[in-house]
């Protein structure tokens, strides 16, 4: 039994994943344990509430297990992996907009962010030109790529996170290669401009 | 020589660049790199930096050529583009002339490539904090909508066969009147 356990854990994501589509537990359950890392960093960088971030880990992660069958080509695990987060995503930003007393995506301009970006900063009592020893980088991080309007924020997190490439973020926000590549370099501008005096 | 480990191969990655490691160190690298995504990452980042510094620059200085400002849009445009390596040999070659020639265009490569570490840094540190594992969860809620699928499959399985038993029972009837 032991023995059994210690090689799930030797084998390569393609082969858990090819015994996770022939109903094998373990070998789905090893490849949630490799997986959740990186669903868990994508909402956390990409959720306005911080507190949302574990629900919709484990919603994801379900969605994934679920579907694991659909896959064809184990090679393409990542960007798969990715399209269902982001529809997660997307799910979840319809229904806030649809309950009346939370900001709007459409309310939330780029000006808006950048306060929020701002209030934080100014909380922390960070100054420009000085490392913000009151919060920690990531933080900072997160409050600049959530300061971002939304079309923005998503690629940027699918390229610098998810390593997916221009193709592959053009097939997961179903989007044409021209915008990704303009919304990524619109996206590093905007986040280099709004924290480089602060990291 | 054994296998490198991440950390080996990464302070050997700078010779590697400039092909000055013995031929069996550079194999062992090589190989590394094609099954390491996370130090192949960082050899693409060192050897973009590392091409605008050195490759060709002696071509460019016997080129002189002024710096039009179409090309500088053109560098502006696609840097980003450029450090993702989604360019084509042309777009890359258009941008490491001027990266080579202008002093700003370099600074702004360094800076962006500056910030992508910056911001991986940042997710790796994310990634390590995860504390919760949801992997049993997950296989629990699984196994949990499974059996409600399951159990709702058996109730429309009853419900039609009482529908039939009712419509055979009715003909039944009716068919002795
Ligand atoms: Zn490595």
């Amino acid at each position: 039994m032991g023995s059994q356990k210690i090689q799930y854990k030797k084998l390569n994501i393609e082969k858990l994943i090819e015994l996770a589509q022939q109903d094998d537990l373990k070998a789905l359950e090893e490849l949630i344990k490799i997986e959740q890392k990186n669903v868990f960093a994508t909402f956390a960088y990409l959720s306005n509430k911080k507190e949302d971030v574990s629900d919709l880990t484990q919603e994801a992660l379900l969605r994934i297990a679920k579907n694991i069958k659909t896959l064809k080509n184990p090679k393409n695990f990542k960007s798969w992996a990715n399209q269902i987060v982001t529809h997660l995503y997307y799910d979840e930003l319809r229904k806030n907009l649809r309950k009346p007393n939370t900001i709007s995506i459409d309310s939330e301009t780029e000006e808006n962010g950048d306060l929020m970006l701002k209030n934080l900063l100014q909380d922390k009592k960070c100054k420009p030109n000085e490392k913000c020893l009151a919060l920690e980088i990531e933080e900072i991080i997160r409050a600049g790529i959530n300061s971002l309007p939304e079309p923005f924020k998503i690629v940027i997190v699918l390229r610098e996170l998810q390593g997916l490439s221009y193709e592959e973020i053009a097939n997961t926000t179903k989007s044409s290669l021209g915008t990704v590549k303009s919304r990524i370099a619109r996206a590093r501008t905007k986040l280099q401009q709004s924290l480089k005096n602060y990291i | 020589m054994k296998d490198p480990n991440c950390e080996q191969v990464e302070t050997l990655l700078q010779f590697y660049i400039e092909g000055s490691l013995s031929k069996q160190l550079s194999n062992a690298i090589e190989f590394h790199l094609n099954i390491c995504s996370e130090c192949r990452n960082k050899y693409r980042q060192m050897a973009l930096a590392n091409n605008v510094n050195k490759s060709d620059i002696k071509q460019y200085e016997a080129e002189n050529g002024e710096l039009k400002n179409s090309e500088l849009d053109h560098f502006t445009k696609n840097l980003s583009a450029y450090i993702d390596n989604e360019l084509g040999d042309n777009d890359n070659f258009r941008i490491r002339k001027i990266a080579i020639i202008n002093q700003e265009a370099r600074k702004e490569l360094q800076d962006i490539l500056a910030f992508r570490q910056i911001l991986q840094d940042s997710f790796n540190k994310t990634k390590s904090k995860l504390k919760k594992d949801y992997s049993e969860d997950t296989i629990n809620n699984l196994a949990f909508e499974g059996k409600r699928q399951y159990s709702s499959k058996i109730y429309y399985l009853f419900l039609s066969a009482l529908s039939i038993t009712t419509v055979i029972i009715i003909t039944l009837i009716f068919g002795i009147n």
